[in-house]
This record gives C-alpha cells, sequence and structure tokens, in this order.
C-alpha cells in the first residue's frame, strides 16, 4: 500500500516520453485529457490492488454525493434540480 | 460501505455463474474510472437465479429501474424471462445482463473471459479486447473516454510485452 505522499508523486510524474511512430492510442488518450501517468501507475498494481483503490474512490464520490443532497436538500443530479439551482 | 470486492467474493460464495463485465472489468484491467454498479454478464435460468437470490437474501435487494423500488421476490421462476436485472441493494448497485452488446450472450461472452486472483477468490472477467468492443459499441462520451483508456491499456501491456 502506497502512503498518501507516494501515491501524490506517482500521479505527479511527468509521462514517460511517447516516440511518435509508438504509443498511438496512449497520445490519443493523453490529448483526450486522459491522466495517462495515472495508468501507467494503476498498471504496477495487481487487479485486487486497483479493485481497492477503487472501492476507496467510490467511498469518497458517494460520501460527496450525500453531502451535496444534504447541503442543498435535493439530489442536484436529478434533472429537474437545474430548475431548482 | 459500498465494497466491490465483498460484492464479488459474494458472488462467488454462492457460485453463481457469471462474467464481470462494465466499469468494474475496466477497472480491475487497469482503468482509473470509478464504477457504482457492478455489471456481471449471467445465464438467467432457474438454477442460476436460485443462487443469486441466495447471495443477495437479507441484502435488501430492489429493482432499481421501478419508482417505487420494489423488493426482489423470493422465487426464483418469478425472474425468468427477465433480459436484465438493474438491482439496488445494502451492497450497492448490481446490474445482471443475460446479453452484452457487441460481444453477445453469456455463452458467447464466456469464451472471452480471463481468470482474476481477488484475494482468494478467482473471478472471470470479460478480457480486454472484448471489453473494448463491448464499450464501442455503446456509443456515449463516459465509454468513449473508457475506449480511449483502455486501448492505451491495451497498447502499454503490449509495449512491455518481451519482443519475440
Amino acid at each position: 500500500m502506497h502512503s498518501p505522499i507516494q501515491f501524490i508523486a506517482m500521479n505527479t510524474r511527468d509521462i514517460p516520453e511517447m516516440p511518435p511512430e509508438r504509443n498511438n492510442a496512449l497520445r490519443a488518450a493523453a490529448d483526450y485529457g486522459i491522466d495517462v501517468s495515472q495508468l501507467v501507475y494503476l498498471l504496477t498494481l495487481t487487479p485486487l490492488e486497483r479493485l481497492i483503490q477503487h472501492d476507496r474512490a467510490l467511498e469518497l464520490v458517494l460520501a460527496a454525493r450525500q453531502a451535496g443532497i444534504r447541503h442543498y436538500g435535493f439530489d442536484p443530479r436529478l434533472p429537474e434540480a437545474s430548475e431548482r439551482l | 460501505m459500498a465494497s466491490t470486492l465483498d460484492c464479488l467474493k459474494l458472488l462467488s460464495a454462492y457460485d453463481v455463474e457469471h462474467v464481470v463485465v462494465g466499469g468494474v472489468a475496466s477497472v480491475l484491467h487497469g482503468s482509473q474510472l470509478v464504477a457504482e454498479d457492478v455489471e456481471i454478464c449471467a445465464p438467467l435460468t432457474i438454477a442460476n437465479l436460485e443462487k443469486i437470490l441466495g447471495s443477495l437474501r437479507g441484502r435488501n435487494p430492489r429493482f432499481r429501474m421501478s419508482p417505487d423500488r420494489p423488493p426482489l421476490p423470493d422465487d426464483p421462476s418469478q425472474l425468468v424471462g427477465f433480459k436484465n436485472l438493474y438491482l439496488a441493494t445494502d451492497l450497492g448497485q448490481i446490474d445482471i445482463l443475460s446479453e452484452i452488446t457487441g460481444v453477445g450472450n453469456y455463452s458467447e461472452v464466456c469464451k472471452h473471459t480471463i481468470a482474476v486472483h481477488l484475494g482468494g477468490v478467482s473471478c472471470r472477467v470479460l478480457d480486454l479486447d472484448n471489453l473494448i468492443q463491448a464499450k464501442s459499441a455503446l456509443d456515449s462520451p463516459k465509454n468513449r473516454h473508457t475506449v480511449l483508456e483502455l486501448k492505451a491499456i491495451r497498447e502499454r501491456i503490449q509495449d512491455k510485452k518481451p519482443s519475440k
């Protein structure tokens, strides 16, 4: 398991040099705005470690959503919410 | 407490015949997306539905797409004929699909799986090529994003393989 500092360091490290004739898919993903360094990091983990990390992120998403509902008094993701915001 | 891992362990413990597909399969292959629902492809036969119901007993399974969210019946025969089951449970959302767009029905999906070991449990997961095919068939912004990620992952994996 990585410490938060290690994790941040991995997230912010430079994307490896990509020669133009190769890495077309990596380049397309990076051009789209996908954090390729995070993908590269995730590939160093086992599937179990990826799933554990995913579940932590999911917990955070669900907690943030509940906080939003508490703040607004309704679910701001619902289609009718745009009229109330 | 959301735990995809617990959900997958539970399905395995009850010997539910299934293949992990969708967002969780993408995560297992290395995608950074957060999947809110566990999507599996499974045969909706009486025998398998019995196992599915057994695994969800006591976990408050309900039909998620119905406005009043009725509970799942205890009798598996009442679920025969459904093509997909979109469920809300105390473990999180579980989608049980009898076929996968871009790949085919359960028996076809079974031909394109890899075994993934998750802390004492072995799961069958849709392989990367077919996951890309399935996600490409569902043309939405979220799936386009995932396809780009999965293609980058495939390229990275191929790049790391020793050349012959």
